[in-house]
């Protein structure tokens, strides 16, 4: 790691303490394991956490998935609370809690019914991504043996997610699908959490082409500290990561990168539940790159953007300024 | 392919009268084992049915059937889609099955649809038509072998997690999932149809597939372009597997006139055996055995939801002229025989091809 003078420490943290800091994607922001990663969310300066309720799962089980969050965010209403618009977000960060989204990882919980969006928007959910590597009834995942395009429904549900006021996420999303959903999208759309392939070749990764037609349309791209999607021939570190951001922000600019760590702890049954491919999908356990292992080493990331010379402006913005913009804009408030 | 084609010379020119042609027809019909591939006995499950039991069985004595394979849990909320109305409908069906039993039999096998024949009763194959009812877990499919269901269509008319149906606006192949659902059918020995599924699909499938698979209830779409037809490669591929395609009675995909005609399927019947050969072809009239008694607005309101499009939403009335219902189908031998087919490619047509393609699928018994 270069070496770091007091200036820049003292800059990075006060840069870090006074960002909206947004993490977009969170598969362990969940009611089972909350009380175990607070702590850790606090020591990261977590403002807002994109927590995963559902990826491959139907609707009856995704309704239990959610249901089971509100007791936990009454039980500990001095240290979370659910965000549904960017004012939340905002409120949350005044009063020092962490934001919860609810986040969909695939359109199953939707059943083979676009009125589901709706449904599940009441319940307030505020972001969907469309499929989880595999097919599903709305188009073909980044690791499916074909490169379907987003389907009829698929079609018909943007629209609904457009209308209501529901972020359209397309990580996990095959290439065809993800560039039919940025075109059908009405409003701007996200990676929540996708690395730059040029970087690091995996099929979970986007090609500069991706990035810039989300772009184009306002989107952002979250960086994923997922090891193997940050570096494939050495562990990886923090560095690698700052890499992709860097990428990133040469091919797309900095009002269009932030932060969807991914941080997660799968089992080998969760490995076949999911049918991941191992291809993409090194076998668990996952080491998380070195310098960013979990929440609470998130203050690294700004650390290492000050010592790369990006200036306080644009890293508020990857902190989370640029996801806070874009779910302003597309749920309003 | 000559020697696919039907014979040059009609073996009906001896039979001088019309009269000699229907009694010759009568013989045809009778000594066949006609199967629909896709039909439908109405016994209390369709909610605008006004046909009675008693009239469904003399419906299915008119028609000569041997077999024919019902589609479970296509009627009730979320129709296909739902492994609720399936998994209900195919309890109601083991009940008539035990209630009906002097006229009724399961078919598991093919020997059961030979001993329907021989004993008078009708054989009935069960079907679902969307194996979307799977979600993502293979051992539904042992579920529904369990239940006696034989024959499984991939997709209805939009995608699902195995491939697209015909109506999709894209045209995917099968998913990963989808290859390990048409391996685990062939283990099992159900019948693969892929009458609904998409172009890309359907090819990949056939190709995946070890055992021979069929489109149970289409058309040809050169003759009647709209997307629940079959392209002519489509046709080659299912027949290059051993499979058969059976030929439809609904009006709209046969033809664009406002009144379909017995001639408009025989039509279709004659392009297919020119294309594929007369051993690759058979009967799936995706009609019920007695004329469908529904309103105009009772059929709408049952289609709307089943993703068909404006193109190939079935217009009204919904019966061919002398094929309304597979109580017709004696008409369909008596045409045959005008088209110059000989007894063998009759009875092949009839019901064979579809006996063999069970043999080689769900077994011998």
């Amino acid at each position: 790691m270069p070496q770091r003078s007091a200036e820049d420490t003292g800059r990075a943290e006060r840069v870090h303490g006074g960002a909206y800091v947004i993490d977009a994607a969170c598969p362990l922001v969940n009611p089972k394991d909350i009380d175990q990663q607070l702590p850790e969310l606090r020591r990261g300066g977590v403002t807002c956490a994109v927590g995963t309720v559902a990826s491959i799962e139907g609707s009856r089980e995704t309704l239990h998935a959610i249901a089971a969050w509100f007791p936990t965010l009454r039980e500990r209403c001095g240290d979370l609370c659910l965000a549904t618009t960017a004012a939340d977000i905002e409120a949350a960060k005044r009063a020092g809690k962490v934001a919860v989204v609810l986040q969909f990882q695939g359109g199953t919980p939707l059943d083979y019914n676009a009125n589901l969006v709706e449904a599940f928007y009441r319940l307030g959910v505020r972001v969907i991504q469309l499929t989880y590597n595999e097919r599903n009834p709305l188009g073909d995942g980044c690791t499916e043996r074909t490169d379907a395009g987003l389907s009829d429904l698929g079609v018909r549900v943007i629209a609904e997610m457009n209308r209501l006021g529901v972020a359209v996420d397309l990580s996990h999303v095959g290439y065809r699908t993800s560039m039919e959903a940025i075109e059908a999208s009405a409003a701007p759309v996200i990676f929540s959490h996708s690395n730059a392939r040029a970087v690091c070749d995996s099929a979970r990764n986007l090609t500069d082409d991706q990035m810039r037609a989300a772009a184009a349309r306002g989107g952002v791209i979250g960086v994923n500290a997922f090891p193997a999607f940050v570096a494939r021939h050495q562990a990886p570190t923090v560095e690698h990561l700052l890499d992709h951001i860097e990428y990133m922000v040469r091919v797309v600019g900095d009002d269009h990168v932030g932060l969807g760590f991914d941080f997660s702890r799968e089992t080998e049954e969760d490995y076949k539940y999911f049918k991941y491919k191992e291809d993409v999908y090194p076998k668990p356990p996952w080491v998380y790159p070195a310098g960013i292992d979990g929440f609470a080493k998130i203050p690294n990331v700004t650390r290492g953007l000050v010592a790369r010379g990006y200036s306080d402006d644009a890293i508020r913005k990857i902190l989370g300024g640029n996801f806070l913009r874009i779910f302003r804009q597309v749920w309003g408030g | 392919m000559t020697q696919h084609r039907r014979p040059a010379t009609p073996q009906a020119a001896h039979l001088k009268t019309d009269q000699e042609i229907r009694a010759h027809a009568r013989t045809v019909h009778a000594s066949a084992i006609v199967i629909d591939a896709n039909g439908e006995l109405a016994l209390g499950q369709v909610p605008f049915d006004r046909v009675t039991p008693d009239q469904s069985f003399a419906d299915a004595q008119r028609s000569g059937l041997t077999a024919l394979s019902y589609t479970a849990g296509c009627w009730g909320p979320g129709a296909l889609l739902s492994y609720e109305n399936v998994l209900a409908d195919l309890a109601r069906w083991h009940g008539h099955l035990a209630r009906y039993r002097q006229r009724l039999r399961l078919a598991t096998c093919a020997e059961d649809i030979r001993a329907a024949k021989a004993d008078g009763r009708l054989a009935i194959v069960l079907n679902v038509q969307d194996a979307s009812i799977l979600g993502r877990d293979l051992s539904v499919l042992d579920l529904l072998h369990g239940f006696g269901v034989r024959q499984v269509q991939l997709t209805y008319n939009t995608r699902n997690l195995i491939g697209d149906g015909c109506t999709e606006r894209t045209n995917a192949g099968l998913s990963d999932f989808g290859a390990a659902v048409v391996r685990r059918l062939n283990e099992l020995g159900i019948l693969i149809d892929l009458s609904h599924c998409g172009r890309q699909t359907t090819l990949d499938a056939a190709a995946v597939s070890t055992r021979p698979v069929a489109c149970t209830h289409t058309a040809a779409r050169a003759r009647r372009d709209i997307p629940r037809n079959k392209r002519d490669d489509e046709l080659r591929a299912v027949a290059a597997t051993g499979g058969v395609v059976g030929v439809v009675a609904v009006p709209s995909f046969l033809t664009n006139k406002s009144q379909a005609t017995l001639d408009d399927v025989l039509d279709h019947i004659d392009h297919i055996v020119d294309g594929i050969g007369v051993e690759h072809v058979g009967i799936g009239t995706d009609r019920g055995v007695s004329f469908e008694t529904a309103t105009r607005e009772e059929y709408y309101a049952w289609l709307a939801p089943l993703g068909f499009k404006p193109e190939v939403n079935p217009p009204w009335p919904p019966g061919v002229e002398g094929l309304a219902c597979a109580a017709d189908l004696p008409n369909l031998t008596e045409g045959l025989i005008r088209r110059g087919y000989d007894d063998d490619a009759i009875r092949s047509i009839l019901g064979g091809n579809f006996l063999r393609l069970y043999e080689h699928t769900i077994g011998e018994r």
